[in-house]
């Protein structure tokens, strides 16, 4: 126990630089691109007092560095400042917001799992044999596919011809559940392929690899049933490593979810982010990032200590 | 040095006896030799010739047509057309170029980039170590897509601005890649053989440990080739990548879009040009990596 509270101890130390570095990067995004924000919101017809006005109210007027430590400092807080376009509170923007892009990542993520375990699994059980073949070429076609072509596609096949599919918009589950289950699945399919595919290769491989180690031959030798070899020994072992890479995809996931959320018309951050961008609206596009940032951060954190909790070989903090 | 040059000799003809063994692996090598050819064709002909080629075998890519809008597929235009009548075939040719130009020249930048750090971090260890691999962690806490998102946002669009993004997103993966391959080798005997000699350290990062390091690095660029490949079809899909009326994959994606229930064939063969694209690259990858990868053996497992 007291292992664990020194290795999360660590582990948040090591988040700090981490996170001061990606709001490094986040505050650049604005300083590197040209031309004067205040002048670009005002437009080139506005006065020179006018945008000097302007430069005071956002802050711009000060030297570099006051303007980064300002931001941290709010950013900490969760203050991200206003949108430019719109005046809102960038917080209260990207809360509103988020729901939709959680439950479509979750439901993402959900589909990627359900169908990656059985099929990697079953791949490398029947290694070599049709299922496998099919499973391998399934998997090739998932990680090829863009999700945004495959999200036209399913609009194409499914929501076109019945009605029962909205091609726009999602409700949230919490409002309608029947409603956010239909509207949720097609944009959850395209988001969620692409990782299927790449569970499945990982688990197919982990799996043949675990089917490999001696503990498996020892298990047969004893003549523990081949079922119980297979999907409780070796699997729980092959499981382990997925579950540190499912955290490490969250970001994928994420990235995949502002591209998809196009598609559907989905209210998401994504769909913030793309509008942000072309209207220079920089407090919303930090916000963003760092957003993300932090929640990529923590669910990594989380994901080490639960692959520790579940593997006792794991030692937190590693005793070098 | 006879060592060293034996062993990258032995890993492409690993690789060459491979891919001309396997079938798979066959049609990954002539898929990416199509593309690559397209590729060049297209830029031959669209900036040396003036189109000259596509118009004597197909259609201008960029002739508008207005009275053959959304025309569906047939003997003339055996893809359709698009909403300003243009031969989408044509622009499905042309478009390859964009795809690989962006893929290879991102690839490119974060290869150079990434794998200098690599090697660097590995050499030095001690506090260039933590301050290079704290930096990817950082550049790792964004998804790959919206880091070159919000970069695009600064860059502003066009092809070397979206470049460097997904050059930049792509960095840490090189980087680590090779660090960690740089680990086992920096320790290897040639390499202490060539400091005892009194090698300049350049020398010996260049000459005794990137080589060395080239089998991993390979095949995480045909691997990252094919997520850039998508990557940039995604950007310019959202509007933030390449500027029409340059024919991208990605534009064309968006275009189709608003005709989805009126014209099929307006966004089912550019999506298919990036699929089986990328797929190419994805199986050349597979069997590069088994074929270099001693512990996959026959190579058949992993894939």
């Amino acid at each position: 126990m007291i292992r664990l509270v020194r290795y999360l101890f660590g582990r948040l130390l090591w988040a700090v630089p981490v996170l001061l570095g990606a709001s490094v990067v986040t505050f650049m995004i604005m300083q590197l691109t040209p031309g004067d924000p205040a002048r670009f919101i005002l437009g080139q017809r506005a006065s020179e007092g006018a945008v000097m006005e302007l430069r005071r109210e956002l802050g711009l007027h000060q030297p570099i560095y006051a303007q980064y430590v300002e931001f941290v400092v709010d950013a900490a807080q969760g203050d991200f400042g206003q949108s430019l376009q719109t005046r809102e509170d960038v917080m209260g923007m990207l809360l509103q917001r988020l729901p939709y892009t959680a439950q479509l990542s979750l439901a993402g993520l959900l589909i990627a799992v359900v169908v990656s375990f059985p099929v990697g699994v079953i791949g490398a059980v029947q290694e070599g044999k049709f299922a496998d073949h099919v499973s391998r070429v399934g998997a090739l076609l998932g990680i090829s596919t863009p999700n945004f072509w495959l999200g036209l596609l399913l609009i194409l096949v499914f929501a076109v011809p019945s009605e029962g599919f909205p091609i726009f918009g999602m409700t949230l589950v919490t409002e309608d559940p029947i409603d956010g289950i239909t509207s949720t699945l097609l944009p959850a399919i395209a988001l969620g392929t692409a990782q299927a595919a790449l569970l499945t290769r990982l688990l197919r491989g982990g799996m043949l690899d675990e089917l490999q180690e001696g503990y498996v031959r020892t298990a047969r030798a004893y003549g523990i049933d081949e079922r119980e070899t297979t999907y409780v020994y070796a699997l729980k072992n092959a499981v382990l490593p997925t579950i540190t890479v499912i955290g490490l995809q969250l970001g994928a996931l994420l990235g995949g979810a502002v591209i998809v959320e196009q598609v559907f018309g989905i209210p998401g951050i994504g769909r913030m982010a793309i509008q942000a961008i072309f209207n220079k609206d920089f407090p919303v596009i930090q916000g963003i990032t760092m957003l993300v940032a932090v929640a990529f951060v923590a669910v990594n954190l989380l994901v080490d200590v639960l692959c520790a909790q579940l593997d006792p070989r794991i030692i937190l903090g590693g005793e070098k | 040095m006879s060592e060293q040059e034996r062993s990258y000799t032995n890993v492409k003809w690993r690789v060459y006896r491979r891919v001309r063994s396997d079938t798979i692996a066959k049609i990954g090598a002539v898929v990416v030799i199509i593309s690559l050819l397209l590729a060049v064709f297209s830029i031959v002909d669209d900036f040396l010739l003036n189109g000259l080629i596509i118009e004597t075998l197909l259609h201008d890519p960029y002739q508008l047509n207005p009275d053959n809008r959304l025309a569906p597929p047939s003997l003339s235009h055996p893809f359709g057309t698009d909403e300003q009548g243009r031969d989408i075939l044509a622009r499905v040719i042309y478009g390859t170029r964009t795809s690989i130009v962006v893929g290879v020249g991102s690839v490119l930048f974060a290869a150079i980039v990434g794998v200098s750090l690599g090697i660097i971090t590995a050499y030095y260890g001690g506090l260039v170590d933590d301050v290079g691999m704290r930096a990817m962690d950082v550049l790792l806490a964004f998804p790959a897509i919206l880091l070159a998102i919000a970069l695009l946002a600064s860059l502003g669009r066009g092809f070397t601005s979206i470049i460097l993004a997904l050059g930049i997103a792509y960095i840490p993966s090189f980087a680590r890649v090779t660090r960690s391959k740089a680990l086992s080798v920096k320790s290897d005997e040639y390499v202490t053989a060539a400091e005892v000699i009194g090698y300049p350290t350049r020398d010996v990062l260049i000459d005794e440990i990137l080589p060395n390091c080239f089998t991993p690095i390979i095949v995480q660029a045909t691997f990252t080739l094919a997520v850039a490949i998508i990557a940039e079809a995604g950007l310019s899909f959202l509007g933030l990548g390449i500027e029409p009326p340059t024919p991208t994959w990605g534009i064309m994606l968006a275009g189709a879009q608003q005709y989805i229930t009126s014209a099929w064939w307006y966004s089912l063969f550019p999506g298919l040009a990036i699929m089986l694209t990328v797929l190419g690259y994805n199986l050349l990858g597979d069997s590069i990596r088994d074929a270099l990868d001693p512990q996959t053996g026959d190579g058949e497992r992993r894939l």
